[in-house]
């Protein structure tokens, strides 16, 4: 055991710091920095950009299906500087969800047609997974798929699918045999969200913003070599990916650092009365604490990307404890930004890319304030998305205890 | 950076971790507390046969030559232990001391008696007002004509002073009583003319005084290194005994976790084992959550130690030490909480480690204290970039 930071490291990451300070674009990296999540366009223009440089657009995947084949410790730094320079996330149900179970679970077809465009930033996927009435029970699910000649009729409701209304591509997860126990009975299918028969109404949530959509399916034809894998095997498959989620999303460490960067600027520059708002002793002692408890899953995460997920380390149980912990803070740390801002805390500011409102338009209050409450909104879905916070302490408590 | 322990410090582990199970059973701790005073010598030869206390001495004096991270290995499983005899206060401390304070001449000769188990050495460093600061010093350290110094002062909370060969005194031998100059140590003999050693017992049981110093004439030789020029080495010394007092919190957490697991499967309630209620079994994954943050916390505290390269070495282990004594507060007392009334019984372990817990929360400054430091530094951040 040492704690000497490895050179290599380093120097991968003055190489994708050079690499972003050439290629980010800087419309995108202001919306990024303000917290806006991006949409698609944004999303996608990024994946191209990091393809067509340096063939960087879905690290994680093996490197015969166009991954980058880099140790875990380096996609984690490439990671945290696109994410602390405002790059845009790219579109995680494609790269991070649905790739990773073509990668593994795909034929070769399936590889060959639905890989590349993934890579090359051509398709939008949504995630076809929670519904109305199957949340943290997903296997509880009813849309149903029957099958009828060389397709699946599709049937039923998706919800909470984010960036919906933007979507090409939806994977879903169907019932495909009703008989059978809930978990048994489930099939991963791909349906192009253009087929005649899929409706998507946007969702708009607290945050002002209608990236979350529900899809409805009625009598939709999906042709069975869209099916992932074996019939009936499709659960399986999505807890492969349910933990690559939780692996790979967890804390998302990297915006927790940069929240604490911006509250750290903000409360240097924003006043209360004759003192920069840092040297208030409370307000001071409240963002130690928080900044401590990311240096703790900041340092727990380099541990798990050193030694992957051993028992040793809390096994099945790690990525849970992450998760929580994680959302906690990220909650902690966007309601500390807009107290930051004080009166102008309550302003609404509308979001640039939905109202086309761009950084010209005049506002009130500091220039950062626009995008810090809809990120605050946002954020209070982060102890739900991924499996809610009790789901996973239901997880940790079974997986280290037995209880 | 490499988080898998080396074969070596692997053995380490396993060999203090053998001790404890085999030959410091709870049992015998209450015995010890009952009827030996808290502090066993031939315990403390033990240590030093294993070679735990010429682990942080240097090769050069005859030890190990160590870092903290395997001091920290041998202090997280003392802690998991509840062992008393005080290696952080005993062993991490006064060595710092020495390494970072005296002269190479001075070291040899006390490093081999404590790396021997032979001489025990306790620190006299804290005062009532000090609250953790390290650079509060009142105790008075004159010198006279003869070139010999006159100690004065009161020291309260000198672990293990009762059962000490010999003590290291932080005095003041110039400037006011925060500055960080003029601060000197002083090796000196308990049994010295002028030394009251007011004796008491911690709340765990461990021997401790209250140590008054009337007029204690030492020679000039007994000054570790040069007068005045102590705070350095004496702050270095203190943040490595921080980080092995939270390696042992760390040790005592994972001990309180391991019975609450084993208690939860076997205590029934409503016909049923009350790990069964949800309500616990989330308090469980709370408490798990609890000790994974205060590991990490742990190894910052150690990087910053180990790395050379660290800048501001001392306000990170304050942070270290606020996190994880935050941690280590919920852990030990829902590890009574959960065992309902036999938590809160002097017979049963786990109560134990809440009891350590409030004593490792008082030494060296509480959370409160480290906090504030560690927030000192986000706001010093702040004016830097500021200026």
């Amino acid at each position: 055991m040492d704690f000497i930071p490895s050179t290599d490291d380093e120097q991968f990451r003055q190489e994708v710091r050079s690499f972003l300070r050439e290629h980010l674009p800087s419309d995108l990296a202001w919306r990024g920095q303000q917290g806006y999540l991006p949409g698609k366009e944004d999303s996608l223009r990024w994946t191209r950009i990091l393809h067509e440089k340096r063939g960087w657009s879905a690290p994680a995947w093996p490197r015969e299906d166009g991954g980058t084949g880099w140790a875990a410790s380096q996609r984690y730094i490439f990671e945290e500087e696109c994410y602390l320079a405002g790059a845009p996330i790219p579109n995680q149900a494609g790269i991070d969800l649905v790739g990773p179970v073509i990668c593994h679970f795909g034929n070769t077809e399936q590889k060959k047609r639905f890989l590349p465009p993934i890579l090359r930033g051509e398709v939008f996927w949504i995630q076809g997974f929670s519904e109305p009435g199957a949340g943290s029970d997903l296997a509880n699910l009813r849309t149903t798929a029957v099958r009828d000649g060389d397709s699946y009729v599709v049937n039923g409701q998706k919800i909470w699918t984010s960036f919906g209304t933007q979507g090409d591509w939806n994977f879903l997860l169907v019932r495909t045999d009703p008989t059978a126990k809930p978990q048994k009975g489930i099939s991963f299918l791909l349906l192009d969200t253009h087929t005649p028969g899929v409706t998507i109404r946007p969702i708009v949530s607290l945050d002002g913003c209608g990236h979350l959509a529900e899809v409805f399916y009625d009598n939709v034809r999906v042709p069975v070599e869209n099916l992932i894998g074996e019939e009936n095997k499709g659960w399986g498959y999505t807890k492969f990916l349910l933990f690559n989620e939780r692996a790979l999303l967890g804390a998302e460490s990297p915006a927790l650092k940069r929240y604490l960067a911006k509250i750290r600027r903000y409360a240097s520059c924003q006043r209360a009365g004759d003192r920069p708002l840092i040297e208030d002793p409370a307000f001071a002692g409240r963002l130690a604490q928080y900044e401590l408890e990311v240096l703790a899953i900041d340092m727990m995460v380099q541990k798990i990307l050193h030694q992957g997920v051993n028992e040793l380390n809390g096994g099945a149980a790690i990525g849970s404890m992450l998760k929580v912990r994680g959302s906690e803070m990220h909650q902690k740390l966007t309601e500390m930004l807009v107290e930051i801002i004080g009166d102008y805390g309550p302003v609404f500011y509308p979001s640039p890319a939905e109202e086309q409102t761009e950084h010209e338009q005049s506002f009130v209050g500091p220039d950062f304030a626009p995008g810090l409450a809809a990120e605050l909104f946002y954020r209070r879905a982060c102890t739900i998305y991924g499996g809610t916070a009790e789901i996973q302490r239901n997880i940790i408590a079974k997986a280290l205890f037995g209880l | 950076m490499n988080f898998d322990l080396t074969e070596e410090q692997r053995m380490l582990q396993d060999s203090v971790r053998r001790y404890v199970n085999k030959s410091y059973s709870f049992e015998s701790r209450t015995q010890l507390v009952k009827v030996g005073g808290g502090f066993s010598r031939e315990t403390w030869s033990v240590f030093a046969e294993m070679g735990w206390l010429m682990a942080p001495i240097p090769e050069s004096c005859g030890g190990l030559g160590f870092n903290a991270i395997e001091t920290a290995l041998i202090a997280e499983e003392l802690g998991r232990g509840l062992v008393l005899e005080p290696y952080t206060f005993c062993a991490v401390l006064p060595v710092a001391i020495m390494r970072g304070c005296s002269a190479e001449a001075q070291k040899e000769k006390l490093l081999a008696g404590m790396g021997s188990g032979e001489t025990i050495v306790a620190v006299a460093h804290s005062e009532p007002e000090a609250r953790g600061c390290v650079s509060h010093v009142s105790t008075m350290a004159t010198r006279q004509a003869d070139g010999r110094y006159a100690l004065n002062g009161r020291k309260s909370l000198v672990v293990a002073a009762p059962v000490a060969d010999r003590i290291l005194v932080v005095a003041r031998s110039s400037g006011q009583v925060r500055d960080e100059q003029g601060i000197s140590i002083f090796l000196i003999d308990p049994q010295s003319s002028g030394v009251r050693c007011e004796p008491f017992r911690l709340l765990d049981g461990t021997p401790a005084a209250e140590l008054v110093l009337e007029n204690v004439v030492v020679s000039a030789s007994a000054l570790l290194g040069e007068e005045g020029n102590a705070f350095s080495g004496l702050q270095r010394a203190v943040d490595e005994a921080i980080v092995s007092l939270c390696a042992e919190m760390v040790g005592g957490m994972e001990d309180v976790i391991a019975l609450c697991s084993e208690y939860l499967k076997t205590r029934q309630q409503f016909g049923v084992a009350i790990g069964t209620f949800q309500a616990l079994q989330h308090r469980m994954a709370d408490m798990a959550i609890e000790l994974m943050q205060a590991r990490a916390m742990l190894y910052r505290g150690l990087a910053v130690l180990t790395n050379p390269a660290a800048e501001d070495t001392s306000r990170i282990v304050s942070g270290c030490k606020a996190l994880v004594s935050k941690c280590a507060k919920f852990v030990t007392a829902q590890g009574i909480q959960l065992h309902g009334g036999y938590g809160i019984t002097e017979e049963y372990r786990v109560g134990h480690h809440y009891r350590r817990l409030v004593l490792a929360d008082a030494w060296f400054g509480n959370l409160d204290y480290h906090l504030n430091r560690y927030a000192g530094r986000i706001q010093d951040e702040a004016r830097a970039l500021a200026a």
